[in-house]
C-alpha cells in the first residue's frame, strides 16, 4: 500500500514538472485535429444503395445487410481516426521519450530525482506508463468523439473494445522501443533522430511487407485493408496474433529497460 | 484550473481549425432513376449544404432528405408514406439552394421519378465553410477561456482605485 501511495507521489510530482503545461494540452488538441482527419476521410463517404419495393421479395436480407455495411461504417472510421494519429504519434513519440528520459539523464535531473527514497524502477515505469497511457487514451477517445459526431447512433461495442486494446498495444510498442533508445543514447539529439528514422522505417516496413509483420508495425492500415474485405472475420487472426506479438515484445523491452536503468550509471 | 482551461482551448481551436477545412470527399449523387425505384446516398452532414440538382431527358425527380431514423425505416418497410423528410422537393428538373440548421449527423438522400418514365439526374452537394455543427460546439469550448480573461480584466480595471474624474490614483 505505501509503494502505490508512493508511486502516486511520484507520479503527481512528476506530472507538474516533467509534464508542465501547456505540452500536454495542446498535445491533446493535435491528437483531435489528427484524428478528426482520420474519422471524416472515411465518415464522409458515401454508403449508396439503390432499391425498389420488390427487391425485399428477392433480397430479404437488405435491411440486415444495410445496418451491418453502417455499422461497419463506423468501426472503418474509428480505426481510420487512430490511424491517422498513430502516423503522427511514431515521429512524436520519439520527442517525448527524448525530451522526458534522455534529456533528464543528460542534465542530470534524473540523477537528482533518484537521490530522493525513490526507487529507480518506480522512477522510469512513471516516465513510460503515463505517456502510454496518456497517448493511448487521447488517441481513442478524440476519435470516439469524432464518431460519435459524424455518425451518431452507430455502435459496435465489441469492436471499440477490440480498437481500444489495440491502440495501447502499437502505442506501448513504439514507446517502449523509444524509451530503450532514450536510455542507451543518454542523450536527446540521438534519441530523436534515432526515433525518427525508425519510424520511417516502421511506416515503410510496414506497408510492403506481409500480413503478420505489418500487423506489428502498422497494425491499423492492415485492420483498415482487412475490414473493407467482405469477409473481414478471417482477418482477425493476423491481427491478433500481431497484437500478442507487440504485447510480448513490450514486455521483453520493459524488462531490458528496468535492468539497463537499475545498473546505470546517471550521478 | 488552468490545465483544464488550457484543454478546453486547445480543443476550441482545434474545432475551429476543423470546421473552417473543405472535405476531400465529395457528397453526390447521380445515375437515372427508373420508376418504382429508390435511388439513395448516405452522407454526414455537419453544418449547411448547398444543393443543385439537374435532371437530363425528359423527365422530373422527387428528392427528400431523410434523418438516418427515417432513412432505416424506408430501407425496412420500402415505403416513404411513413417517413417524416427534413427536405422534400416534389417534381423538380432543376434546383439550386442552400439548406441550413440541420442537426450533425448521418442522412440519406433520397431520389424517385415523379413520373412514371426514367429520368436522368445529377445532385451534387457542397458542403458550406464554416460548418456549424463542429464550429459552434469549438467556440463553446473557448467560452471559458474567454469568460476568464475578460473577468481577469474587469476585476483588475475595477481593483484599481480612481477618483472622481476616473483618473487613477497612480
Amino acid at each position: 500500500m505505501s509503494r502505490l501511495s508512493d508511486f502516486k507521489a511520484l507520479l503527481r510530482f512528476e506530472f507538474s514538472t516533467s509534464y508542465r503545461q501547456p505540452g500536454l494540452e495542446f498535445l491533446v488538441a493535435l491528437i483531435l485535429l489528427f484524428s478528426a482527419f482520420g474519422v471524416s476521410s472515411s465518415a464522409f463517404q458515401s454508403l449508396s444503395v439503390r432499391f425498389s419495393p420488390d427487391f425485399l421479395v428477392h433480397y430479404p436480407d437488405l435491411f440486415a445487410d444495410f445496418l451491418s455495411a453502417v455499422k461497419r461504417l463506423g468501426v472503418v472510421s474509428l480505426v481510420a481516426g487512430i490511424k491517422s494519429v498513430y502516423y503522427i504519434l511514431v515521429f512524436l513519440i520519439p520527442m517525448f521519450s527524448a525530451f522526458t528520459i534522455a534529456s533528464s539523464i543528460e542534465n542530470g535531473s534524473l540523477a537528482a530525482l533518484i537521490s530522493y527514497p525513490v526507487s529507480r524502477r518506480s522512477a522510469l515505469l512513471v516516465r513510460v506508463l503515463f505517456p502510454i497511457v496518456f497517448l493511448g487514451a487521447s488517441t481513442f477517445i478524440c476519435s470516439l468523439i469524432w464518431v460519435g459526431i459524424f455518425l451518431p447512433g452507430v455502435i459496435d461495442l465489441g469492436f471499440y473494445l477490440f480498437a481500444f486494446v489495440l491502440t495501447f498495444t502499437a502505442i506501448m510498442f513504439i514507446f517502449l522501443i523509444n524509451s530503450l533508445i532514450a536510455i542507451l543514447s543518454k542523450r536527446a539529439s540521438v534519441s530523436v533522430v534515432g526515433g525518427f528514422v525508425l519510424g520511417m522505417v516502421f511506416l515503410q516496413l510496414g506497408y510492403m511487407s506481409d500480413t503478420t509483420l505489418a500487423g506489428v508495425l502498422d497494425p491499423f492500415t492492415l485492420l483498415v485493408s482487412i475490414l473493407t474485405i467482405s469477409n473481414y472475420e478471417l482477418g482477425f487472426f493476423d491481427i491478433i496474433a500481431s497484437m500478442c506479438i507487440q504485447v510480448s515484445l513490450s514486455i521483453i523491452l520493459l524488462v531490458v529497460q528496468l535492468k539497463i536503468f537499475n545498473r546505470m550509471e546517471v550521478l | 484550473m488552468k490545465r483544464l482551461r488550457i484543454t478546453l482551448l486547445g480543443i476550441g481551436i482545434a474545432l475551429l481549425i476543423f470546421s473552417v477545412l473543405p472535405a476531400t470527399q465529395i457528397m453526390s449523387l447521380g445515375g437515372t432513376a427508373e420508376p418504382q425505384e429508390y435511388r439513395t446516398a448516405f452522407y454526414t452532414i455537419t453544418g449547411d449544404i448547398y444543393i443543385d440538382i439537374n435532371v437530363s431527358h425528359n423527365g422530373s425527380i422527387n428528392f427528400y432528405l431523410l434523418n438516418y431514423e427515417d432513412a432505416v425505416e424506408l430501407v425496412k418497410t420500402m415505403n416513404l408514406d411513413t417517413a417524416n423528410p427534413v427536405l422534400s422537393i416534389m417534381n423538380v428538373t432543376i434546383y439550386q439552394n442552400y439548406l441550413g440548421l440541420i442537426p450533425t449527423g448521418l442522412y440519406a438522400f433520397v431520389v424517385e421519378t415523379a413520373m412514371n418514365t426514367t429520368a436522368g439526374f445529377d445532385i451534387d452537394m457542397i458542403r458550406v465553410l464554416p460548418q456549424w455543427g463542429i464550429f459552434l460546439p469549438g467556440i463553446i469550448f473557448l467560452l471559458p477561456e474567454l469568460g476568464f480573461t475578460i473577468s481577469k480584466i474587469s476585476h483588475k480595471v475595477l481593483k484599481t482605485p480612481t477618483n472622481s474624474l476616473g483618473e487613477t490614483s497612480e
